[in-house]
């Protein structure tokens, strides 16, 4: 059986491998092993050319089915084609084929998307045995911070994986950072998963004590290990958080404080060097270059210190901050724009759920002249970040700009923008704008008059007021055109797809009828894509097809608009643990008296390393809808908007250290 | 043997020259246990009686499995629901101890470790090794599905379980001929030992209608170590895989999903040798192993020797 079997992998390794799946090989009859425990025990090191194969093999076969997904799932159902795409990353994970895995790595953020959806159980996650198959063979630090990220979801299935990929990072032989690194993960996942510090604090004292059971170590080395986490822990900017620390450092710490180790260890830069270096980038006191070096060289040391800390905030606060006055107010070489590029990705890489380095990558885009990707960029900005009002507008001014098809959409950022604070300078002067490329000039000077009779400080308004009656208001300044980063390739890819649905998604719904431009919607969502899926269910669009069992705005969106009881989302609860919050939130728009306001209030989102976009935008609303004072459809705006928001995560950034 | 529309391709097969495939059709065409509702659900995942071969019937057996045996919490295998009432197993005393051999490739895959780290955790006397080794268990539960589990009676195979080769002996009483695939890699395996009353203390956590029933063909037993018992017959009967032994009559049952416990885990080992046997001996075993039901259930029409057909 076995021979016969290898024997098939050489001569047709497609076939072999579909053959063993569907249980037409010749196998099925012989054992009761499932297939990645049988490729185990068939495919030893030794047998290196068809392990090659094997690996290749896989890799085509889960491309296929990912290509066949429909005409697959109408054969298996989702139960038997999520346990098959399982089973092939499991074999990959037994085998530690190292071709599969590459591809897979460099290409993360598409295939999460394929898998995220079909996750029928803890035991049965495509997207975390994904995960699971990227702790191994890493060959640089690259995913510290997406371990990092997962820890911080409740499920404790993530958080074991988090914890294999920590204790698996490359270390250069020195254990010390895994160690400390896993403590982190802990510190992260108690808070999240547990509402106060007795109960965080038992459970990280219990799978600490596991910790130190696989890195047997002296007290006074855990001490100082301890110590390290705790301080990499200090900008988590959560209540629980705070007290959780000072918990655990009386008791484990304070009482009996480690012998001093003589460990150097990074350090990030002090806060006299940050505010010099911001003073001297606003009041332009050296060349864009000198200021330029400056602040890579503070950049660099923070990330030094984020990768050794695993605290991303004075790199990422650094870099939003000082990153974006100086990219404002200074004309750097292409030599420095493109390694600013680079330290935007890596913001990226440590906090995709930072509005603030969303903004500056689309910023740096438009520095670039890359119009497309700024777009983009701003367009999946406000799908993850409502409510931000600089994207809004920026997003407007682009949109006006590009000609008189996109203004409908443009006028809709600026109302929304305008609605939620009518004092808004930009929204006002870019309102204006868009008068004036209507040729309505009487309109767009006095949409800046009415404006400043309200705020006659504005400096912003006066100017442009004064602008438009010399002749006109100026459009943006002409960019250089630039060329963007690899590394940031794949990431932008998916950003230009989502964007490009949430074009189709907007333009239907603003023109309130699907007019027949949702070709990419309905694409995608055949493909089970998560996003497309959730658009094209809150579209109606006739032939949207089934719901994945594991997409919550999908679901979510179904409830919405067909379910009138709470036992409905009460199941939506049960079967999506980790949105437990957004599903109540939810249930609480639709269904305002069910709640009587004994449903677990909102906590505030943490700091921007830990919180969910989704967070934020429900912390926007949360006051007004738990009020229950929306009519209908405000209450469908904001319900669309959440489920648009939380329908599928920020990609996920991968840099060439993470790489196979 | 049940009425079927694809008897006749069962039939046709239990005289192939592959013993493998005759002894599968066998169990088909022998098993007096499941019930006629869950044979239409398999039979309708295969193509018209007239066009199906038997790779159609692999096919279909494979996807039964993955959709109705191997699923996933809090999803129920058919053997605990009501369309398996004819095989359900009741009046067991609580009291008595249960084993099963579980193979570690996956449980070790989700934790991260090797074997030779669990079996040092595990020969520590530490808090902190404790603790490792329950993060071990955690893990492993987070990863399980809820395939029905099949176990013996640890007093029954208490011989084995003394063997200071253990894993070997139980393997081959317990008829786990799936432990031992030829290949140079060792198989890592644990043995689990547990009280009856903690799987019924299991079944109060999860929505099934019954926690413990017979294995019938359609419970993952269309494999050539797995043979179906008369309906008389109290329990399932593994076949031992020594040929001269296998009739040995072991009593083995299936039951729910537990959620593994530190002190469930009993021991861990390693398979290091293959369990082949030959087409001749198989069927050796398989009609030593017939006669021996035959005996016990006083049952002479049951099933149909292997050896000697055409």
């Amino acid at each position: 059986m076995k021979d016969q079997w290898i024997e098939a992998l050489r001569q047709d390794p497609h076939g072999a491998v579909t053959d063993l799946f569907n249980g037409r090989a010749g196998v099925t009859f012989e054992t009761r092993l499932d297939a990645p425990e049988l490729l185990c025990r068939w495919f030893p090191k030794s047998l290196e050319d068809d392990r090659n194969r094997l690996d290749d093999a896989l890799l085509w076969w889960l491309r296929d089915m990912q290509r066949s997904y429909t005409s697959a799932l109408d054969r298996l159902g989702f139960a038997v084609y999520s346990k098959r795409i399982c089973d092939a990353l499991i074999a990959l994970q037994l085998l530690d084929l190292p071709g599969a895995r590459a591809a897979i790595r460099s290409e993360l953020a598409a295939w999460l998307r394929w898998l995220a959806p079909l996750r029928l159980a803890s035991g049965r996650d495509p997207a975390l045995e994904c995960y699971r198959l990227l702790t191994q063979g890493q060959p640089g630090t690259g995913h510290m911070a997406v371990w990092l990220r997962l820890a911080t979801d409740g499920r404790p299935e993530y958080l074991t994986v988090a914890l294999a990929g920590l204790r698996r990072l490359p270390n250069d032989g020195d254990a010390r950072r895994n160690q400390m690194l896993m403590l982190q993960a802990l510190l992260r996942h108690a808070v999240v998963r547990f509402h106060d510090v007795e109960g965080a604090g038992h459970f990280f004292n219990r799978r600490f004590a596991a910790v130190r059971g696989l890195f047997p170590r002296a007290p006074d080395h855990w001490k100082g290990v301890l110590g390290d986490a705790l301080r990499g822990f200090e900008n988590i900017n959560d209540p629980l958080a705070a007290a959780l620390a000072t918990d655990l450092g009386e008791k484990h710490i304070a009482k009996e404080p480690a012998k001093a180790m003589h460990r150097r260890r990074p350090r990030a830069v002090p806060y006299e060097v940050w505010r010099s270096l911001q003073h001297d980038i606003v009041n332009a006191k050296q060349p864009a270059d000198t200021l330029a070096q400056r602040l890579f060289g503070v950049l660099e040391q923070n990330h030094d210190y984020a990768s050794a800390a695993g605290d991303s905030d004075p790199f990422v606060r650094t870099l939003s901050s000082l990153g974006s006055k100086l990219l404002v107010n200074h004309w750097l070489s292409a030599v420095d724009l493109a390694r600013f590029g680079v330290m935007i990705e890596r913001g990226l890489v440590w906090e995709p759920a930072n509005p603030y380095c969303w903004t500056l990558w689309a910023k740096w885009c438009q520095t670039q002249g890359r119009r497309d990707a700024q777009e983009a960029i701003l367009r999946e900005t406000l799908r993850l970040f409502p409510r931000d009002a600089a994207a809004q507008v920026e997003l407007a001014r682009l949109l006006i700009d590009r000609g008189e098809r996109h203004w409908r959409e443009a006028e809709h950022y600026l109302r929304s923008t305008i609605d939620g604070d009518s004092n808004n300078g930009p929204a006002h002067v870019v309102k204006a704008r868009l008068r004036l490329a209507q040729t309505r000039h009487d309109d767009a000077e006095k949409v800046l008059v009415d404006f400043l009779a309200r705020n006659p400080s504005n400096r912003h308004a006066h100017a442009a007021l004064k602008e438009l009656r010399s002749g006109g208001l100026a459009t943006a300044p002409v960019a250089r055109t630039g060329k963007l980063n690899d590394n940031a390739a794949g990431a932008l890819r998916e950003v230009l797809r989502r964007s490009d649905l949430a074009v189709e998604f907007n333009r239907a719904r603003i023109a309130g009828h699907v007019n027949g431009q949702t070709k990419l919607i309905r694409q995608e969502s055949h493909r089970g894509d998560a996003l497309a899926g959730f658009y094209s269910q809150w579209l109606k669009l006739p032939d949207t097809p089934r719901c994945p069992p594991h997409a919550w705005s999908w679901n979510a969106c179904l409830h919405w608009q067909t379910s009138e009881s709470a036992s409905g989302w009460s199941e939506l609860e049960t079967h999506f643990p980790e949105a437990v919050s957004e599903t109540r939130f939810l249930r609480m728009l639709a269904l305002p008296d069910s709640s009587n306001g004994t449903g677990p209030r909102y906590r505030n989102a943490r700091s921007d390393a830990m919180s969910r976009p989704v967070d934020m935008a429900m912390r926007d609303w949360w006051e007004l809808a738990e009020a229950g004072d929306l009519d209908r459809s405000q209450r469908d705006d904001i319900a669309c908007t959440v489920m648009a928001c939380a329908a599928i995560d920020a990609p996920e950034f991968v840099t060439a250290t993470a790489g196979d | 043997m049940r009425t079927s529309p694809y008897n006749a391709l069962l039939a046709r097969v239990s005289r192939s020259a592959h013993a493998v495939d005759a002894a599968v059709a066998d169990n088909c065409r022998f098993d007096e246990r499941a019930s006629e509702e869950r044979w239409r659900d398999f039979e309708a995942m295969l193509p018209q009686p007239a066009s199906a071969t038997w790779d159609d019937w692999a096919d279909a057996y494979q996807r039964y499995l993955e959709k109705r045996f191997t699923v996933h919490p809090p999803s129920v295998p058919d053997a605990f629901l009501g369309a398996n009432r004819s095989a359900w197993l009741d009046g067991l005393t609580e009291n008595q101890s249960l084993v099963r051999i579980e193979g570690l490739d996956q449980p070790l895959r989700s934790s991260t470790l090797e074997l030779d780290e669990l079996v040092r955790l595990l020969e520590r006397q530490d808090d902190d090794a404790e603790h490792a080794v329950l993060s071990f268990i955690e893990a492993w539960n987070q990863a399980r599905d809820a395939r029905p589990a099949f176990a013996a009676f640890a007093d029954e195979v208490q011989v084995e379980l003394d063997d200071e080769d253990w894993p070997h002996a139980l393997r081959d009483r317990l008829g786990l001929g799936h432990y031992g695939e030829p290949g140079d890699t060792p198989q890592p395996i644990a043995l689990m030992r547990y009280p009856l009353a903690d799987v019924y203390a299991a079944q109060d956590r999860q929505p099934i209608d019954h926690a413990v029933s017979l294995p019938t063909v359609l419970d993952g037993g269309m494999h050539k170590f797995f043979f179906p018992v008369p309906g008389e017959h109290p329990f399932g009967a593994t076949v031992h895989l020594v040929p001269e032994l296998s009739d040995t009559l072991t009593a083995e049952m299936l039951h729910c999903r537990i959620d593994y416990e530190r002190r469930h885990l009993y021991r861990v080992g390693e398979i290091t040798r293959p369990a082949e046997l030959n087409d001749q001996q198989l069927r050796e075993a398989r009609d030593l192993h017939l006669y021996a039901l035959r005996d016990a259930c006083d049952r002479d029409d049951f099933g149909e020797p292997l050896q000697g057909r055409t």
